[in-house]
């Protein structure tokens, strides 16, 4: 199973296994860089947030603490790129959702792990255009939904029914692709 | 407006909240505390959350991309040079090394104190050797932003790059960054915040080095 291919890596890791922590730069690498290069829009910036990520995880495994390793390691590199976006010292309270929280069965982890990307890329292009812009702009751009509303002048309800349905949406096309 | 009039209004925040949507400002983050108290308790909003989850995660995924190819080499450098995650150690060397983290979060609380109210704590100023360049890192735990001015713009196929240097340890390359048109730059990076921890910057060639290959022209230590 590749969740525990993952915990199976990082208890290798906190032993000073430098293949180990490879073959995670080899798994997660790509979702990495990608995420801060859609956030930051900067290669070099890009990189150093990826490097940042990595070395973290390399120095402090133990902050990873259970559920999709995926999921977790996207919310460090948002965070990670945002803090450089902002370019500020403000101190934000970032959500850690619990692992408990988030687990689903398997489907973060087929997301990350076992599914085509091309499917999930496809999943995300055809989202109607006015979900996909505000699930966008609120995770990529890092804004708010008071932001993304103010940004584009629409009522603060209809952009969180968008959110909500566009994730629905998003969580749909997975299960019709898995079960295809 | 922040009331909270119906469950629908606590369920959309929970997915909000799972998509990263939330205040998260300290100062204005009442949306954020409430749903992370509410989803103790509630079981259809914790079914929100995995359901928000899955499409947060199918979002993150959609973003995925091949890093450069000498990525890889130059953040496998960096762990290399990085100390290294500690083995399993004996009741002995763990005694120490709860000491240690103690010394550590001694530091890091003595740092909050030097703090200012509205700009965060600042850890280290750091100083030019020999020019008007000038910054300072503020520290939150190991996660620093570093902050510098008064830089030049380097030709092409030079960028800056951070160091952590702890005492008696080797530089353990940081991040490159370059300088926008006024000489300021803010970046992120993490280093154990201990006494006598030195952050520098040296010019190094496109993609950085695993090892300084030039003097520090700014440089700055915890005390």
């Amino acid at each position: 199973m590749p969740k525990n291919v993952d915990e199976s890596l990082l208890e290798r890791i906190s032993s000073g296994d430098a293949a180990a922590f490879s073959a995670l730069y080899d798994r997660y690498g790509a979702l990495v860089y990608g995420i801060a290069k859609r956030i930051l829009r900067n290669v070099e910036q890009a990189e150093d947030v990826t490097q940042s990520v990595f070395l973290k995880i390399w120095t402090k495994p133990p902050l990873f603490n259970g559920g999709s390793f995926g999921a977790w390691v996207a919310r460090v590199a948002r965070n990670a790129s945002l803090d450089v976006l902002r370019s500020s010292a403000v101190r934000l309270r970032e959500p850690e959702i619990p692992a408990s929280l988030a687990a689903t069965g398997d489907l973060e982890d087929v997301v990350f792990s076992r599914i085509d990307r091309e499917v999930v890329v496809r999943a995300v292009r055809e989202l109607p255009e006015a979900e996909r812009t505000v699930i966008e702009e609120a995770y990529f751009g890092g804004m708010t939904y008071r932001q993304v509303a103010e940004h584009l002048d629409a009522p603060l309800g209809t952009v969180k029914t968008r959110i909500r349905s566009g994730l629905q949406r998003l969580r749909s096309a997975l299960k019709e692709a898995v079960t295809r | 407006m922040t009331g909270f009039d119906n469950h629908d209004d606590l369920r959309d925040l929970a997915v909000l909240y799972t998509l990263g949507a939330l205040e998260t400002d300290r100062e204005h983050c009442e949306e954020l505390e409430r749903i992370e108290v509410h989803l103790r308790e509630c079981e259809v909003c914790r079914e929100e959350v995995a359901m928000a989850s899955v499409g947060t995660a199918m979002l993150a995924q959609s973003a995925a991309e091949t890093p450069p190819a000498a990525l890889k080499a130059r953040v496998v450098a960096a762990a290399g040079a990085a100390r290294a995650p500690r083995a399993p150690t004996s009741p002995r060397f763990a005694t120490w090394g709860a000491i240690a983290a103690a010394i550590v979060a001694l530091v890091a609380f003595a740092m909050l104190l030097r703090s200012h109210p509205s700009e965060g704590p600042v850890a280290i100023e750091l100083h030019g050797t020999a020019t008007q360049a000038a910054g300072v890192v503020r520290a939150q735990g190991d996660a620093m932003t570093v902050q510098v001015e008064h830089l030049v713009q380097l030709p092409p196929g030079r960028v800056y790059q951070l160091w952590s240097i702890a005492p008696g340890a080797k530089p353990v390359p940081g991040p490159t960054f370059t300088v926008d048109s006024d000489g300021r730059a803010t970046v992120g990076m993490h280093a154990p915040p201990e006494r006598g921890l030195v952050i520098a910057v040296t010019v190094e060639p496109q993609g950085g080095s695993a090892a300084p290959t030039t003097t520090p022209f700014l440089s700055g230590k915890l005390e």
